[in-house]
């Protein structure tokens, strides 16, 4: 069978009315949870799940599926709009993406967003259909060392991304590993930093410290600028982008649709990594690299096709290992196994219908987000316009709300205050939070590869050169490191000549 | 000196110093142990002195540029911070005693001060329109399993 | 007088019926009840929650709500359950770490004593795998631990972290034939399995739900396992028990209630429970979702709870476990 044999059976199986509206219910589901910071896919997705169980297989995985990559569109919109993102997968969207909201392009950034995310989807699926159990053998070859020089090109890319001084983005990168270094460590179970609370043995969670950092303390900011604030909101800029707008940004959605595509593979936080990655690549080739940070719309093109594509192929640890590779999988796996289906490599020969129609169904899926998501560009970016005396209290509720439902404990409120604490502190001085964040989410995965690498070796600090992947990718890290620093030294020599 | 102590470096030196220092500190509960067989404490306290250093340039980077750069630190509103934050621990300490619908009208009944443009009537029909929009949409529809009323109803 | 004879029979029956009906029907909750599961959604424990919850929910005549409370790795849900208002309206789900938890967390001051057993709802098995294509894939399992034992540099054995479950099962191999391993911890049963396809750990010990498609596939070979019972997927792989090595910690999972919860409430809970495990629909989920399917009722419950306690008390002094920071 060859692959349009195959999508031919998908399409057969994906296009009947029926699973149609599952996936409708699906991806709108999705969207509205991913819209609301802190309620997550997994949550809905349990919830739902023994609802399937009357459901065909097909349709139940169809609607599970929908509800994951749903959230992510519905992530990047309220990242875009109120700097709330909900999922790691949605912090670069606040950095351009939010940029652009507050010079009035809100419409512009959700357009490309949408736009960017359908492209994704596409290639995505292209490559899962083409090339599903090829791919799954890449995921096999990345062992603890080769995890850790990823980790490492992933805090290159915190420093390279960071619109701030390069000292105090090393020191913020450095704090960030730190804070994530909170909890139980596995090596030894020790409990570190928790101050005797249970609550923090298992870690600070990425969504306290998003929403501290980011969402809150933006609040704080933005009550502080009391007569200018939101004239954001009087013009609200043309909603579509133009021709000129989509071609600029289309070669930055093709090369992050590819790098997505290859990262989401890696079960080991590939899917986390594909944002960073795509945004340092954009900036790295921009001719004009002063204006990521400020609105650059490759800035926010090339990471939000990149975070589609990768939750497109993270569905190829499961599908072809039997792997779950995060909670999302975990719950997928659950709804196959009700159904009595063993996900893995022999899925595809023993239910190619499933297979191939979830498959085909995610572009579908993609297809009915774009359609949905264009019309209501208008709709969220007159949730602008309200008065932000009244949108900030209904913002903190939300917060509230999400904070809590991550463990049903109000711990992680009181957590949150802290960390908007240290977010508007940290603003004050001038400190960017995005490598704090980046790190803090990266620190743990850094720490865990490198000390498991290290005692698989048998203590020889040379695996991470002798693995060919590890040291390739740990020769990138330099030399992006290099490229990143360089400039800056010189830069604070000629003002330090200025000054003299 | 005035200049210095208000100079954003020189701030967020001390406050490097403070945290790095503090999480080094620390990790000396912790196992070290060595280069090919770490302890639980090898990667905080490295990183910890790398941030308190980081710290350390950059007050001494503030006293060398003191008269050069007035990068000052602009004054904390103390009152809707306060108000924001305040309302955060509202929720935090009324929702499992009182439950959603109410805990929901003291959360946005303390932010809503946090604006000097507040209207009383406004806040208070937000209060109630949030409360109600929260429990169906959160409660009812996604069934977040939130307490929705005092405990014992 | 036959008739008077029957008559009286009929009634004293009927009163009787109505007796015993009434005993189990006496206590029922009155609102939606919170079962609250020691770990996030998705995953062995959600999973067996939300399966039983399903059913269950007919027999208690009121929905049940998951709660998930990963938090402090299930420490936090155990004190929440502790401390539960004992009005029958909230349930806790516990796994076999309620006994071992206090000889390895720091704070931790809950033991078996601390709650009111429903009933166990299941037990699983851990399951000694290498990779198929790796050194020891063509071993059964006493060639296996003599090659471990001959080996120079010990195999790197994938467990999920220091004293849990996996890592007792290693303690207990150990001890048992006499070898050492390599111990390397890996955050979750699915990065255990990775990490031994990507060759950084040779072996490992999974619970079968976790290793089954790898094995259906050909990728990982199941040596041993430490159940009483031959598995259900793989009724042929040896049990160590069966080839004179003592590796039998149990493992579990209960409902229980607060330790303050009156005698009717329990009763109330017990009866739900036993109709729950006396339904086809639970043993069919547990079959699909690879849980195994075992019940005890709540006085069995005890003694199994006691006996494990026992056994995780007396390996926990032997292997110096401790509450410390290490």
């Amino acid at each position: 069978m060859d692959i349009f044999s195959n999508l031919a059976l998908g399409l057969s199986v994906a296009v009947t009315p029926w699973n149609i509206l599952y996936c409708f219910m699906g991806v709108t589901l999705g969207t509205l949870i991913g819209i609301l910071p802190g309620i997550g896919p997994i949550a809905t997705m349990a919830m739902l799940l023994p609802a399937t169980y009357a459901f065909e297989p097909t349709s139940a995985l169809i609607m599970l599926a929908g509800i994951y990559y749903g959230a992510q569109y519905g992530g990047s919109t309220s990242a875009i709009l109120l700097k709330l993102p909900g999922e790691s997968s949605a912090v670069v969207a606040t950095l351009d993406g939010y940029a652009m909201a507050q010079k009035g392009k809100a419409g512009l950034a959700l357009a490309l967003a949408a736009i960017g995310s359908f492209i994704a989807g596409t290639i995505g699926t292209l490559i899962l259909a083409g090339f599903a159990p090829a791919l799954a053998k890449l995921a096999v070859t990345f062992g603890a060392a080769e995890y850790f020089a990823l980790m490492v090109l992933g805090l290159v890319a915190a420093i390279v991304l960071s619109s701030g001084p390069l000292l105090k983005s090393i020191g913020m990168l450095m704090l960030g590993l730190l804070f994530g270094l909170v909890g139980s460590d596995i090596n030894s179970g020790v409990d570190r930093f928790t101050f005797g609370q249970p609550e923090l043995s298992g870690g600070v969670n990425f969504v306290v410290v998003a929403l501290g950092l980011f969402g809150i303390s933006e609040i704080l900011l933005n009550l502080e600028k009391r007569e200018e604030r939101r004239l954001v909101s009087s013009s609200l800029g043309g909603l579509w982008p133009s021709w000129r707008d989509l071609r600029q940004a289309l070669p930055a959605m093709l090369r992050g649709s590819g790098l997505g595509a290859v990262l989401g593979i890696l079960p080991g936080g590939g899917v986390t990594m594909s944002s960073f990655a795509s945004y340092t690549l954009e900036k790295r080739i921009s001719k004009h690299p002063e204006q990521f940070g400020h609105g650059a719309p490759q800035g926010l093109a090339g990471p939000e096709s990149a975070n589609n594509a990768a939750a497109q192929t993270s569905f190829v640890p499961l599908l072809t290992l039997g792997i779950p590779s995060n909670g999302v999988m975990a719950m997928m796996m659950s709804a196959m196994l009700i159904h009595n289906i063993q996900p893995g490599p022999q899925i595809i020969t023993n239910s190619p219908d499933l297979f191939w129609g979830l498959i085909v169904s995610m572009w579908i899926g993609n297809l009915i987000l774009v359609v949905l998501n264009l019309p209501l560009i208008g709709m969220w970016v007159k949730l602008l316009t309200i008065p932000y005396r009244l949108l900030f209290p209904a913002i903190l509720l939300f917060c509230c709300i999400g904070l809590y439902s991550v463990q049903n404990s109000v711990f992680d409120v009181y957590l949150a205050i802290g960390f908007a604490v240290l977010g508007y502190v940290f603003i004050k001085l001038k400190c960017d939070p995005v490598p704090f964040l980046l790190a803090f989410i990266l620190g743990p995965m850094l720490e865990e590869n490198f000390r498991r690498a290290m005692l698989v070796a048998r203590g020889d600090a040379g695996v991470f050169l002798t693995r060919p992947i590890s040291a390739t990718m740990l020769a990138v890290a330099l030399a992006l490191l290099c490229f990143a620093v360089i400039p800056q030294i010189r830069k604070s020599r000629k003002v330090a000549f200025q000054e003299d | 000196m005035r200049q210095v102590l208000t100079n954003t470096d020189f701030l967020s030196g001390v406050l490097f110093v403070a945290l790095g220092g503090g999480f080094a500190l620390i990790s000396f509960n912790y196992g070290f142990g060595t280069p090919s067989e770490m302890g639980s404490g090898y990667f905080p306290r490295v990183l910890g002195f790398g941030v308190l250093i980081v710290g350390l340039v950059l007050v001494v980077k503030a006293f060398l540029r003191a008269r050069a750069r007035g990068d000052a630190v602009v004054a904390f509103p103390i009152r809707p911070t306060l108000l924001v934050l305040g309302s955060l621990a509202a929720f935090a300490l009324l929702l499992r005693p009182l439950g959603l619908a109410i805990t929901t009208l003291a959360l946005i009944g303390v932010a809503g001060f946090a604006t000097p443009d507040r209207k009383l009537r406004e806040i208070a029909m937000l209060a109630i329109g949030m409360s109600v929009f929260a429990c169906v949409v959160f409660v009812e529809l996604l069934k977040v399993p939130l307490p929705l009323w005092p405990r014992g109803f | 007088m036959t008739k008077i004879m029957i008559a009286c029979t009929a009634v004293t029956l009927s009163f009787a019926a109505l007796l015993s009906s009434a005993s189990a029907q006496d206590w029922r909750p009155s609102r939606a009840v919170d079962l609250i599961v020691p770990s996030g959604a998705g995953g062995g424990h959600d999973n067996n929650a939300r399966i039983l919850a399903s059913v269950m929910e007919k027999y208690a005549g009121q929905p049940i709500n998951v709660i998930n409370q990963p938090a402090g790795a299930g420490v936090v849900a155990y004190n929440e359950m502790r401390n539960a208002e004992p009005d029958g309206q909230t349930v806790g789900q516990v796994s076999v770490s309620i006994v071992s938890d206090q000889f390895r967390i720091e704070g931790v001051d809950y033991n078996k004593d601390s709650y009111a057993y429903i009933g166990q709802i299941s037990a699983d098995q851990n399951v000694l795998v290498v990779t198929a294509d790796g050194p020891y894939g063509d071993m059964d399992i006493t060639q296996f631990l003599a090659a471990a034992k001959d080996a120079a540099d010990p195999i790197a054995f994938g467990v999920s972290g220091n004293w849990t479950n996996h890592d007792y099962t290693r303690y207990q191999i150990e001890q048992a034939a006499d070898v050492s391993f390599l111990r390397v911890p890996i955050k979750g049963g699915a990065q255990i399995v990775l990490s031994m396809l990507s060759g950084d750990v040779q072996v490992g010990a999974l619970y079968p739900s976790e290793i089954k498609s790898q094995v259906d596939a050909g990728a990982l070979k199941p040596l041993a396992h430490n159940g009483t019972e031959p598995l259900a997927a793989w009724p042929d792989v040896p049990s160590f028990t069966s080839l004179g090595l003592p590796v039998n910690l149990a493992i579990w999972r209960a409902l229980v209630l607060p330790k303050e919860t009156p005698e009717d409430i329990r009763a109330g809970w017990e009866s739900i429970l036993e109709q729950t495990m006396n339904d086809p629909a639970v043993k069919e989920g547990y079959a699909t979702a690879g849980i195994g399917y075992a019940y005890l009722n709540s006085t069995d419950t005890v003694a199994l709870v006691d006996e494990a306690e026992t056994a995780y008390r007396t390996i926990s002094e032997e292997a110096g476990v401790t509450r410390e920071a290490q």
